[in-house]
């Protein structure tokens, strides 16, 4: 079998010419931060940790506030329509933009590499999606969002999601060379598009994003791509990447290994162990402040007073409790009739303070959680309503705690009714752990 | 700063023709491929006489889609030494160690015979072929059979109205796994209606990428398809199988 090899001259044609600048314009905008804002952000951090990286890792340009949008792309891409036809008519003696469009390559591959790499970790010490607080293991299937479903669902199993982690920092490191970048382009996407096609299907909040990144994975592998089919597929002879930047100066090559090294030690070992340091301290995802000493369980509600008057048990009264959550950490709630404005959240976000920490109660119904503040001398709990519809919403409980398993609390409820509440606690068992401890295939009794 | 010149091509490649005679195998190849053809045929072949009797018994003129399926997911390796090694089933993949030992062996008596034959075979590309071809029929088989229960969402249902006024701490893992995918229906189905609307994309080549039907396909119609489509069908089962590990 013989075959006659292309000639393809090292000029490029007009068309490859035009649509290259459009290309290079397009991604450079969507890849560079440009955006004064974004600087101003820097300057206001007063510390350096995971979390400022993390943010640092998620931009794309905004040009219109608000959730994420397609329309930003559209935007970006106006600009590079305009930007091309006036480059075009500038620039008349190119040949080639060979040496150009190594460089968008070397932009886009670290960009890539940045946003991987942030949530790679964040999933490899299984912090993302943490395993589930006591109230969520207390609430129905069928009150939770499907994006909090989505994200409990992985939170249970820590080591499958350390290891999806493991798979985006392999993807992440792989960018990094430039050799291993179209290896990592096949490693990304499916990675990256499962994640994209789960935002959809789960009604989460960045599909935008994660298609951001397969964008600019998909630039990567169409560089390798047509080449490849050429070889693999057509059998053709086919001409190899010959391109390589020579660095003729010291400085240059000084230079050149500097910045490598100084991205690989902030974006991969200084972040890397800021994620594991965290993930030592407990989950971002939840509050940090403990909650009432040796009182973290569910709680039956034995009896509940209103106004002097027991109500008895109910599954439709809209006053009484039906059980009562405390958490390890300073966060009660309470499962009750009373409807639930549903608080969403579905972006992944760290939040530095427990007020704002609220992974716990959005994207789910069913039970209204409140963080509380301990008042020890009174002995009394200064509750606030978590969910962002149920902001002024607060309440002082005095409380008892007769034996080491019951809790009574007495106050006024959120209609200023006054109410005593009896709590004992349950010694609840959980699946998720119970059936681990004799296998998947045994039988098993609670 | 400089750069290479991108290279001007020569105006002729020539190819090297495929030799009329194949070359003769080492003895270790040959050694490694009679163990490898011992085990995966012996893992491709359904090992439950269940299996045999349920494919002659079946109604063939009203069949059911649970039938067809039946057949398509079967247990395969050798069963008949147990299913145990060293005291443990190790999650079910202890068959496949006893099933390599006795590939190993038989693969050890089939060397032994060979060797004293005269004369010798010097290779095994026509058998090769053939093994290729069982074990792509298997796995396209077991894949379509999972594919289709997918595409029409019934093998992870929507939860039913007891699941949902269940807590979420009184479910299994292997449950909440279930559940997670059940209640997303579209996108339970989504990536086999992508390969089944596709379909005709990629018969012509003009797509580089494969959906469990190219299994099906001989080497190397196109080598990037098959290569994407050994790739697509070893993420999709091994996210399957650690799903199965860690649920």
């Amino acid at each position: 079998m013989a075959a006659t090899l292309e000639v393809s001259s090292s000029q490029w044609t007009e068309a490859e010419k035009i649509l290259f600048r459009f290309v290079f314009i397009y991604f450079f905008i969507q890849v560079v931060p440009l955006d004064y804002k974004y600087y101003a952000q820097l300057l206001s951090w007063d510390r350096l940790g995971y979390r400022e990286i993390f943010y640092l890792s998620r931009y794309s340009p905004k040009f219109i506030s608000g959730a994420d949008s397609f329309l930003n792309w559209g935007i970006v891409a106006g600009i590079a329509v305009v930007g091309s036809i006036i480059w075009t008519a500038l620039d008349k003696t190119s040949r080639e933009y060979n040496r150009l469009y190594y460089w968008l390559r070397v932009l886009v591959r670290y960009r890539l590499a940045v946003g991987i790499l942030a949530y790679g970790f964040l999933k490899f010490f299984p912090e993302q999606s943490p395993l589930p607080s006591l109230s969520h293991l207390n609430t129905n299937y069928g009150d939770f969002s499907a994006w909090k479903l989505f994200s409990i669902s992985l939170g249970v199993v820590p080591t499958y999601e350390s290891f999806l982690g493991l798979v985006e920092i392999v993807g992440g490191l792989l960018l990094l060379h430039r050799k291993t970048a179209t290896i990592a382009t096949l490693i990304i996407l499916p990675f990256t598009g499962n994640v994209f096609f789960s935002n959809l299907a789960y009604e989460g909040g960045e599909y935008v994003y994660s298609l951001y990144l397969i964008s600019l994975a998909l630039f990567l592998f169409s560089f390798d791509a047509i080449r490849l089919f050429n070889l693999l597929s057509l059998e053709r002879a086919t001409v190899p990447n010959r391109f390589q930047p020579v660095f003729s100066e010291n400085w240059q090559r000084t230079g050149r290994l500097l910045a490598k090294a100084g991205f690989i030690i902030f974006f991969v070992f200084f972040y890397g162990y800021q994620t594991y340091a965290s993930h030592q301290k407990g989950p971002y995802q939840y509050p940090q402040q403990p909650g009432l000493a040796q009182a973290a369980g569910v709680y039956n509600v034995n009896s509940f007073k209103v106004n002097g008057n027991e109500l008895p048990y109910s599954k439709t009264d809209s006053l009484r409790w039906k059980d009562v959550v405390f958490e390890k950490w300073a966060t009660l709630s309470v499962r009750s009739n009373r409807p639930v404005l549903i608080d969403s959240l579905n972006t992944e976000e760290i939040f530095a303070e427990d007020s704002l920490r609220n992974y716990e109660s959005t994207g789910s119904i069913g039970r209204h959680y409140y963080s509380y503040q301990i008042d020890t001398e009174h002995q009394t709990l200064h509750l606030n309503n978590k969910n962002s519809h149920y902001k002024t919403e607060t309440l002082v409980l005095h409380y008892e705690r007769p034996s080491a398993n019951q809790i009574i609390l007495s106050g006024l409820n959120e209609n200023r009714d006054s109410i005593r509440v009896v709590l004992d606690r349950l010694d609840k068992k959980y699946l998720i752990h119970e059936a681990k401890k004799v296998g998947r295939r045994k039988g098993l009794k609670l | 700063m400089s750069s290479f010149p991108l290279e001007t091509p020569t105006s002729q490649v020539n190819w090297v023709e495929q030799p009329a005679s194949p070359k003769p195998w080492s003895k270790l190849t040959k050694f490694l491929f009679r163990v490898a053809f011992v085990f995966f045929v012996s893992i491709s072949l359904p090992n439950d006489p269940g299996w045999y009797k349920d494919l002659f018994t079946f109604d063939w003129t009203s069949l059911h889609y649970r039938d067809l399926y039946d057949i398509a997911r079967f247990g395969s390796g050798l069963n008949i030494f147990g299913n145990k090694i060293f005291g443990s089933t190790l999650n079910g993949y202890a068959t496949w160690v006893i099933t390599l030992i006795f590939a190993v062996v038989v693969g050890g008596i089939w060397t032994v015979i060979a060797e004293r034959k005269k004369p010798q075979p010097k290779e095994y590309n026509l058998l090769y072929y053939w093994l290729r071809v069982v074990v792509r029929y298997r796995a396209g088989i077991g894949i379509i059979g999972f594919g289709y229960t997918k595409l029409f969402p019934t093998q992870l249902p929507y939860p039913s109205l007891g699941v949902l006024n269940t807590d979420f701490g009184d479910l299994t893992l292997q449950k909440i796994y279930w559940l997670s995918i059940g209640i997303v229906p579209w996108y339970e189905s989504s990536p086999e209606w992508w390969k089944c609307w596709l379909e005709p994309c990629y018969s012509s080549g003009l797509l580089p990428s494969g959906g469990p039907y190219y299994s099906l396909e001989p080497w190397p119609t196109s080598f990037l398809l098959t290569l994407n489509t050994t790739a697509a069908f070893t993420c999709t089962v091994l996210t399957s199988c650690y799903c199965r590990l860690f649920y």
